[in-house]
Parts: C-alpha cells; sequence; structure tokens
C-alpha cells in the first residue's frame, strides 16, 4: 500500500470511493480494474437504493467498514489475482527459452486452436455487426428503432464479454469477468446516449468487423503451416508404402532429390522444423492479438 | 526503523480470508440453491450470527472477488441475461467436489488446531 494513498481521508461518497479505489489499482491489468470498480459500484449504488433516506455519507462509511477501504479492497482483488495466477502457473512464471521449448508452451497450442475458431467466430461477428447496423439504421424511423437498437448494442456487450472468455482462456490474457456498471445512469434516452458516447461500444464493433479478416489470416497460417508441416514428415512414410512420389514441388531435380533416402530425411527434418515455426508464429500473433483484444474490449 | 513481524507477516491473512469467502459461498449456494452476490452474503451473515459468529471472516468485498475466480474456474455458473448487480449464482458440478475437499480439509485443520491447543488449556487451569 503506498503511503499516498493510505493518508488519503475517508470516502465520503460513491464516486470518492470509487475514484480512490481506481487510484489503489493503479498498474493493476485493465480488466481486474474494471471488475472490481463495477463490483464496488454496484454494491454501493445498491446500498444506497436499500436506505436512500440515509446520507450518502453515512452509507459510503458503513460500506467502507464492511465492504472494505478502498485501498483494502484494491490489496484484495490483487492478491485473489496473483493467488490464481500462481495456481493456473503451477508456480511457473517465467517462459522457456529455445527454439523447441515452444513446444512446451500452452499459449503456442491454444493460439493455433484460436486461429482454426477464428474464421467461423469472425464470419459470425462480421454478420451480426453489419446486419446490426443496418437493421438499426433501418428501423430508426419505426417504432421498433429504438428497443432494436438497444438489444443491438446488448448483445455487442455480452459477445465482447464471451469473446474476452475465448481469449483469456486460449490465449492467457486477463480479461473481463463480468460487463461493467453502468447504474449510474437512469433512464431510457441518457442509457442509450451513454451507450452510443462509450467508446468500447465502437470498439467492440470495430473488433468484430476486424475479426472476419484476421480470422481468415490466422485460419490460412494455422491451416496452411500445420497442413504443410505434417505433410512434410509423413510423407516419406507414405511414399516408402505406396511406392511413388506423392509431394511434387514443380521441379524435376528437387522431385528426384525428394525421392532419394536423404532428400526424404531433408525433407522430414524440414517439416519438423516448420512445426516449430508454426508454434512460434501462433504463439507471437497470440501475444499480439491478446493484447489488441485487451486495448478494444476492456472498458479503461 | 526495523520492521518486526506481525501476525499478518507471518499468516497468509489474505489467503485464508479468500478461501474462508470461497468454502462459505459454495457452501452456501449447495445448501440453499441459486443466489445474487448481495443475497449469498446475507444468508452467510445470517448463518454466522445464528451459529454465534457475528463478524465475517472476510470483507464483502473478497467474496465479490473470489466469485469471479470461482465462475472462471468453472465452480459455479452464472446467469448472463440479467444486469451485473443482479446476476445469479449456482454451484456447477466441479463445485461440489471442491466443496466436499475443502470441507475435509477445514475440519481436519480444525480438529488438529482444537487437539493441540487442549493440553495447554488443561494445564492453565
Amino acid at each position: 500500500m503506498s503511503p499516498m494513498i493510505s493518508a488519503q481521508a475517508a470516502p465520503r461518497t460513491v464516486d470518492d470511493y470509487l475514484r480512490q479505489l481506481r487510484a489503489a489499482l493503479d498498474g493493476a491489468p485493465p480488466a481486474l480494474i474494471q471488475d472490481a470498480l463495477g463490483d464496488a459500484e454496484d454494491y454501493l449504488r445498491e446500498e444506497i437504493t436499500l436506505d436512500a433516506y440515509k446520507p450518502e455519507s453515512e452509507i459510503v462509511a458503513r460500506v467502507t467498514r464492511v465492504f472494505g477501504r478502498p485501498e483494502d479492497v484494491a490489496s484484495e482483488y490483487r492478491a485473489v489475482e496473483q493467488r490464481f495466477e500462481r495456481r493456473q502457473n503451477n508456480g511457473e512464471r517465467r517462459p522457456r527459452r529455445g527454439f523447441f521449448s515452444v513446444a512446451l508452451d500452452p499459449r503456442a497450442y491454444g493460439g493455433m486452436l484460436y486461429g482454426l475458431i477464428a474464421l467461423p467466430v469472425g464470419i459470425l461477428y462480421f454478420t451480426w455487426v453489419v446486419a446490426g447496423l443496418s437493421l438499426s439504421a433501418g428501423f430508426a424511423i419505426l417504432i421498433i428503432g429504438v428497443p432494436f437498437t438497444l438489444l443491438f448494442i446488448a448483445s455487442v456487450r455480452i459477445i465482447a464479454l464471451m469473446e474476452g472468455r475465448i481469449v483469456e482462456m486460449l490465449l492467457g490474457k486477463r480479461m473481463p469477468r463480468r460487463l461493467p456498471s453502468d447504474e449510474t445512469i437512469t433512464g431510457l434516452w441518457p442509457r442509450i446516449g451513454a451507450m452510443l458516447q462509450d467508446r468500447r461500444t465502437w470498439s467492440t464493433m470495430f473488433y468484430m468487423v476486424l475479426q472476419l479478416p484476421l480470422g481468415v489470416a490466422y485460419f490460412a497460417i494455422t491451416v496452411t503451416g500445420l497442413a504443410l508441416s505434417l505433410s512434410l514428415v509423413v510423407a516419406p512414410f507414405a511414399e516408402a508404402v505406396v511406392g511413388r512420389n506423392l509431394i511434387q514441388f514443380g521441379n524435376s531435380a528437387i522431385d528426384r532429390f525428394s525421392a532419394t533416402p536423404l532428400g526424404m530425411g531433408v525433407m522430414m527434418i524440414a517439416g519438423f522444423v516448420l512445426f516449430f515455426l508454426v508454434l512460434h508464429l501462433m504463439r507471437g500473433l497470440t501475444i499480439l492479438h491478446a493484447r489488441y483484444a485487451e486495448a478494444t474490449l476492456v472498458k479503461t | 526503523m526495523p520492521q518486526f513481524p506481525t501476525a499478518t507477516h507471518l499468516f497468509d491473512v489474505a489467503g485464508f480470508e479468500a478461501e474462508a469467502a470461497q468454502v462459505s459461498a459454495l457452501a452456501s449456494l449447495a445448501t440453499d440453491g441459486p443466489a445474487t452476490a448481495r443475497e449469498l452474503l446475507a444468508r452467510i451473515e445470517r448463518a454466522a450470527a445464528v451459529a454465534g459468529e457475528p463478524i465475517l471472516p472476510f470483507k464483502h468485498a473478497t467474496l465479490y472477488a473470489v466469485l469471479h475466480e470461482l465462475k472462471f474456474a468453472g465452480a459455479i455458473a452464472a446467469s448472463v441475461w440479467e444486469g451485473s448487480e443482479k446476476r445469479v449464482y449456482s454451484i456447477a458440478t466441479r463445485g461440489w467436489s471442491w466443496l466436499a475437499q475443502a470441507q475435509e480439509r477445514w475440519r481436519a485443520a480444525h480438529l488438529v488446531i482444537r487437539a493441540a491447543a487442549a493440553p495447554r488449556e488443561v494445564a492453565t487451569r
């Protein structure tokens, strides 16, 4: 706990409490900050709704006692997160070094799986956003326009939450575990206005649209890399069984060389090395995509 | 200024509180069925008061923090469609086995501590 935070006066309002909590969480992953602030805000707002006749300062003082002081809440969230992370990694925090050690990195396989599902998921996201935006614009002059747009934006937020779960499971980046709180805004029109003004609404839609070309690229890299490397490894065995050249390189000299025992050995080694290169590539893409997902899907 | 070890240095207080919150939440969901985070807290506080322990061994925020982890780990399930403050949690299949393991561990620890403390109580009388 930093001395600056501990020296702060006890919060007297909800905004004060949330501001202090945000300051205490400075440096934590954005998704953790979003979750902690959302939980605290929901708790505080509900307390105020239940005891509407009492002054806000009195309620906030009571909440500080039972829910926790902002700095305690922040350290509690950090501690729970660290313990969970440690258990997940079985105490191993440092990635192993070396070209072939990538085979022991679950993120490389997670990235490969993500590459395979990225295409169908990207098509779904793209279709959803384009159809949703078009229909929202088309229905705008009708009575169903507003509820339709609200439902569409709500669906985008839920899809963002689910995509966060996929990113966290396969790519290993901490993503939000809950939707952000928007309890402060009351009334239909202010809520619609807030949804439209929220940067995250638009960044999520941008993410969903961009998932189509990215999904195509990830899928192509994964499938091509896997197919090429595995076929190079397996082909010599298959050729020995079948008795003819199964892989044609389009060059008669290389084709003749690949049919010799030395050529077969070279092909197998090339396939083996290519497989590890694909794993490295997918791990690199995993790290980049996870950062991009955090920047676009998490409310900051 | 030298820093002398205190109870918080010696014991993993945060870890104890988090596990107490986890086990309490799982036990309450297993016994009384699905609930929101607020309902869970109310139930646990009521049960604790009935048992003669009016102060919970963890802050309310701890329960909120561990609920996210329990959900992520697949020990509990949560409804998605309601607003975040109305999200209803229920125990999942994995949660039942975790609860059984945790209850056994805590029961054993409680027995051992009580047994270890017993001779001293006799001697001081």
